[in-house]
């Protein structure tokens, strides 16, 4: 590019040694708006250049006077700054199974294999130290596929405090799940603690990953069918400065071993980092109290989308009031299921359908989608579980392999994997893996219902 | 007023109409088309602030940041803007 006489020149094309010449012109008779938005148009050239990306520029047929421009179109996208240690992730559409990460600079190739790959997104739970500091080409290749490489400037730190993973739907206010490093912890005794978790930041960045596979890789695809997981937003939270007050802890123990979100607080410690969520993942790191736990969403009153059960009206509310929560060790068990578990729960609602764990027999009172009770423990499992918008659904007789224990007045919807245990029951049962595990043919099209709902708000 | 969060996936400058166009959204084929227009009848504070939100968004494209872009509920037309740390 070269300023002279009123003119800018800009040399467009693959190499240094091919380009075709254009320009910018300022004229004098220019209107006020056009000098001032040929002036933005300099910018994006002059940031082009400095960024290696790509520009298109429009002129005249067998003209060069530069009448707009704007950034190449690439096929991926990467997603805020690549800082070593720090969550990265690359979108795109159709990205195969089993993409990696290729970083290039002149002198050095290095890949990285993703935490995680969806259709539209290939996520990093920690980018190595490995990739090069400075300016990289990043592309994702598997087999034969390859998309276009992107410039993109690695730093070595820092890492970022809030991190939008992935942004979600265009809109405003797209459903979003929160992934947040718990600051502090209300002990037994009552007292505020601080939570080891942030001295951790690599073990957060871990648990995060762990999640992310968890609701989107499992077996269970209640959440990524359809590929409706690319509406939804995906926000980490990682603060090293808060202190363990009131505000910033988030969870609580209870006796024995649990840990349970502390549900009040989580929306106004959100809004403080301009976020807010549907679903809000607690990490924390005690080493007391490391069974998980969750809460239901108490959803707004309005607006929702009607439903019946048993022929009774309820609502799939759009928004949360209370956003359902769950509290997870940042040391959870990787084989298994906890953070799709816990988000079964989470996702449901306080007062128009709860889904509870079905590895306890319980007892009758709110309204549970996924449970009900004999009257007698010795009277028969009935076939129907219950009528969904008109359907009927059956009873697992079986309790998913698992049998009902004898004293047990409880009974479940049949699952979806008769020979696994239900994702909400014990699925460290599973013959073989739990991550093979599925809810049940009533609460699979009930999430996906109250799901919908939400998404298309 | 809503407001469209995302990333700057396209952004294109047409001088002759003082507008610019930029799609926002998760991935280059998830986007929402908005537009930065000065009205010719604009002042030249007006005008002036909107050509700084076609610089910031322009800043925020080669960063990859996200931005959140505040317009109408059916309005297309960028009339605020939002870049956050990150």
């Amino acid at each position: 590019m070269m300023w002279t006489a009123g003119i800018v020149c800009v040399g467009v094309g693959s190499s240094p040694s091919s380009v075709e010449a254009f320009f910018v012109r300022f004229s004098g008779s220019d209107t006020a708006a056009e000098l001032a938005f040929k002036r933005n148009l300099v910018t994006v050239l002059v940031s082009a250049q400095i960024a290696s990306y790509p520009v298109e520029v429009v002129h005249p047929d067998g003209g060069g006077e530069i009448t707009g421009a704007g950034f190449g179109r690439l096929d991926i996208c990467p997603v805020g700054p690549a800082i070593h240690n720090d969550f990265y992730g690359i979108t795109g559409s159709g990205i195969p199974a089993g993409a990696q990460l290729v970083f290039e600079t002149l002198s050095t190739t290095v890949t990285v294999t993703p935490d995680l790959v969806r259709p539209q997104w290939v996520f990093v739970a920690a980018l190595p130290t490995a990739v090069p500091i400075g300016r990289n080409f990043v592309r994702l290749e598997v087999g034969g596929w390859v998309s276009n490489s992107v410039p993109v400037d690695v730093s070595a730190g820092p890492a970022t405090v809030i991190r939008a993973l992935y942004s979600g739907a265009p809109k405003s206010q797209p459903y979003t799940i929160a992934l947040v490093a718990n600051a502090g912890i209300e002990t037994e005794a009552g007292s505020l603690v601080g939570d080891p978790l942030l001295t951790n930041r690599a073990g957060f960045h871990d648990a995060v990953g762990f999640c992310l596979r968890s609701l989107l890789t499992a077996s269970e695809d209640v959440v990524r069918q359809g590929e409706w997981d690319r509406e939804i937003r995906f926000v980490a939270i990682f603060d090293a400065t808060l202190p363990s007050d009131d505000a910033n802890s988030l969870v609580h123990e209870l006796t024995p071993n649990v840990m349970e979100t502390r549900r009040d607080r989580l929306t106004t410690f959100l809004s403080r980092y301009g976020e807010r969520a549907d679903i809000v993942l607690v990490i924390h790191a005690s080493t007391t109290h490391d069974r998980a736990s969750a809460w239901f969403t108490t959803d707004a009153a309005q607006p929702g989308t009607p439903y019946s059960y048993d022929g009774i009206a309820h609502v799939h509310g759009h928004f949360a009031s209370t956003p359902g929560s769950a509290a997870l060790s940042v040391n959870m068990n990787r084989r298994g299921l906890t953070p799709l578990h816990e988000c079964g729960h989470a996702i449901s609602d306080f007062n128009n359908g709860r889904i509870v764990d079905l590895y306890v027999d319980g007892t009758p009172g709110a309204f549970v989608v996924n449970k009900k009770f004999r009257a007698q423990s010795a009277d028969a499992v009935p076939p129907l579980l219950a009528s969904y918008d008109g359907t009927n659904f059956p009873s697992d007789q079986q309790r998913d392999g698992l049998g009902y224990p004898a004293g047990w007045k409880s009974y479940h919807p049949a699952p979806i994997d008769a020979t696994r245990p239900n994702v909400m029951d014990n699925y460290w049962l599973a013959f073989d893996d739990p991550q093979r595990c599925r809810l049940d043919l009533l609460i699979h099209p009930w999430v996906r219902d109250r799901l919908r709902a939400k998404l298309m708000r | 007023m809503a407001e469209t969060t995302g990333i700057v996936q396209q952004l294109t400058i047409v001088p002759g109409i003082a507008m610019a166009c930029i799609w926002i959204g998760p991935t280059p084929t998830n986007t929402e088309l908005l537009f930065v227009l000065r009205e010719p009848a604009a002042s030249a504070a007006e005008g002036a602030f909107a050509n700084s939100m076609v610089d910031a968004l322009t800043a925020a494209a080669v960063a990859r940041r996200e931005v959140v872009a505040i317009h109408g509920d059916t309005s297309a037309r960028i009339t605020a803007l939002r870049v956050g740390p990150v």
